[in-house]
């Protein structure tokens, strides 16, 4: 469903994407591992189309969105879960998952209360504080805040920039087994993380990404066997 | 007696400040730039009421209604003119075109409503109001209702509607608001324009206030918008109003005690005072969040 060709990207002389090509199938968890700084954010950015590309396409759902405004891309049905999260501080838990309702195309006039509902429902936790600042909830906290804020868009494709970032363990399980749970109601999930163990016994496949390019790529259950990936990034 | 008169009188001028300092905050948080355009839209919004009111004999409401109008279409063109262009540009490219700007609207407004300064006629048969031993008079109370109406209805606007609650989002993070499909354009065009507006409606109650409009009056009360809006606290939507008033009770004590040459220059050491003590003002926030 998405198509990514030959995507290039310099920040001013630096030339970070060096044509990576990969594609993603419908209901699939397609997950990019590999170093800091190796250009993983920048492949989502420049999804996104909030980086500007130097060359490259991409498509989805058959439709070209290599130039889409940021915004419109996301009313095709592409969720971007920034690395960060950010959450609006200021803004009370509530007020920022409404504004995940602005990427919703639905016709459904009830959908803003049923989708909260639904949200509400995943995350208790997010019912209990929904009057408060998104800037006091913990950092695990705010990971579902952007995760339910993220599915009120009801979108088709969610990319999670390192969900698990700066999350206790017992934390990072429980978002696991969240996106386990998104897939299983239809989403499919580009995901982007540093624990690479973790990330390849979910996904189904894997890109292993090294200054810009990709440097390996296939079954999840392939990659996690692989003698260099486990020396690299399985630290085992 | 004579202090409380005095304070009743700093708070209805002050009202027109919280007006002012409210549009000015809202600019200053979805554009993240000060604007120095906004004493001649203040001043824009004040001719479009006189003129309402002297040629066609307009009521309070409609010379309300046109400096807000006036000023809000004033406000898209400022967006398209000093901001939009300069978007990817350095930021200060964008502050010098609303400095230009405001040269070019002053000496515009100079050149064809005349260099006088115009009476405002007396649409409201002002007269006073007796309130035990301090005099009111219906056009201070006129004022004050219309800003509280006011302020009512953008709290409203911006904790009960969606596209208020989007406001605020981009003023906090553009990026992320984009990446929920709020239309990030579309929004900093309707901020600045509402921010304009509410700087047209505090020109025509000023009008109001001294029966007078004049081409010049920008300079002077757009220094006062800043100092109020930082006064309050800058990122601070009530921030700013209180700051508004405050600075309306503060300038007409000043003025009771020294004389009312001093008026300007007593906000301008109430500015100074606070950015050397409580540059954050009184509610705003240490960082601004961008
Ligand atoms: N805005 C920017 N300006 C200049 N260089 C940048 C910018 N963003 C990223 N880079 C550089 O581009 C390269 C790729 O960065 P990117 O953020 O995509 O890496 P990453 O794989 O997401 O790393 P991490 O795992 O640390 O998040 C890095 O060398 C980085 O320094
Ligand atoms: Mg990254």
């Amino acid at each position: 469903m998405l198509f990514v060709d030959n995507l290039h990207v310099h920040y001013g002389l630096q030339h970070a994407l060096k044509g990576i090509s990969f594609t993603v199938q419908p209901k699939e968890i397609v997950t990019l591992i590999g170093a800091n700084g190796a250009g993983k954010t920048s492949i989502v950015m420049a999804i996104s189309n909030l980086i500007r590309k130097s060359a490259g396409s991409i498509k989805f759902l058959g439709q070209d969105i290599t130039q889409s405004e940021p915004s419109d891309i996301v009313k095709q049905g592409i969720c971007h879960i920034p690395e960060g999260r950010l959450i609006f501080p200021y803004l009370t838990v509530e007020e920022n998952l409404i504004l995940g309702d602005f990427g919703n195309t639905s016709a459904n006039p009830n959908r803003l209360n049923e989708n909260l509902d639904q949200v509400y429902q995943l995350f208790p936790r997010l019912k209990e504080r929904r009057k408060q600042n998104g800037g006091t909830l913990s950092g695990g906290e705010q990971q579902m805040l952007a995760i339910g804020r993220g599915l009120m868009l009801d979108p088709k494709l969610i990319m999670l920039d390192e969900p698990s970032l700066g999350l206790a363990p017992i934390i990072v399980e429980q978002i696991f087994e969240l996106i386990l749970k998104i897939r299983d109601w239809g989403k499919t999930i580009l995901l982007i993380e540093q624990n690479a163990k973790m990330a390849l016994e979910i996904a189904d496949r894997g890109l292993v990404i090294e200054n810009g390019i990709v440097s390996l790529s296939g079954n999840a259950a392939t990659l996690a066997n692989d003698p260099g990936v486990i020396a690299a990034y399985l630290g085992i | 007696m004579f202090w409380l008169q005095q304070i009743f009188n700093g708070i209805t001028q002050g009202s027109i400040y919280a007006l002012m300092a409210i549009g000015y905050s809202i600019i200053l948080g979805i554009i993240g730039l000060v604007t120095f355009v906004h004493g001649e839209v203040i001043m824009i919004g004040a001719f479009a009421g006189f003129f309402m009111v002297t040629f066609l004999k307009a009521n309070f409401f409609l010379a309300v209604l046109a400096g807000f109008a006036a000023s809000w279409l004033l406000g898209i063109i400022i967006e398209r003119v000093c901001y939009r262009p300069f978007r990817s540009g350095p930021r200060e490219i964008a502050l010098i075109a609303t400095i230009g700007l405001s040269i070019l609207l002053r000496s515009l407004s100079q050149v064809t409503f005349g260099t006088e300064q115009k009476l405002m006629p007396d649409l409201l048969n002002s007269h006073f109001i007796p309130l035990g031993q301090i005099r009111i008079t219906n056009i201070q109370l006129l004022i004050i209702f219309t800003v509280f109406i006011l302020a009512l209805l953008l709290h409203q606007f911006f904790y009960k509607t969606k596209t208020g609650i989007a406001l605020r989002a981009v003023s906090m993070n553009k990026q992320a608001a984009a990446l929920l499909g709020v239309h990030v354009n579309r929004t900093i065009l309707l901020g600045n324009a509402l921010g304009c507006a509410l700087g047209g409606v505090s020109g025509v109650l000023l009008g109001i206030y001294y029966n007078s409009v004049h081409p010049v009056m920008g300079a002077s009360v757009a220094m006062k918008a800043f100092t109020a809006t930082v006064f309050g606290g800058i990122g601070s939507i009530p921030g700013a109003a209180l700051g508004g008033i405050l600075l309306g009770i503060f300038e007409n004590l000043g003025v009771a005690i020294f004389s009312s040459g001093y008026r300007d220059i007593i906000s301008f050491s109430i500015l100074i005072l606070i950015l050397l003590i409580r540059p954050q003002g009184i509610l705003g926030r240490k960082e601004l969040e961008r």
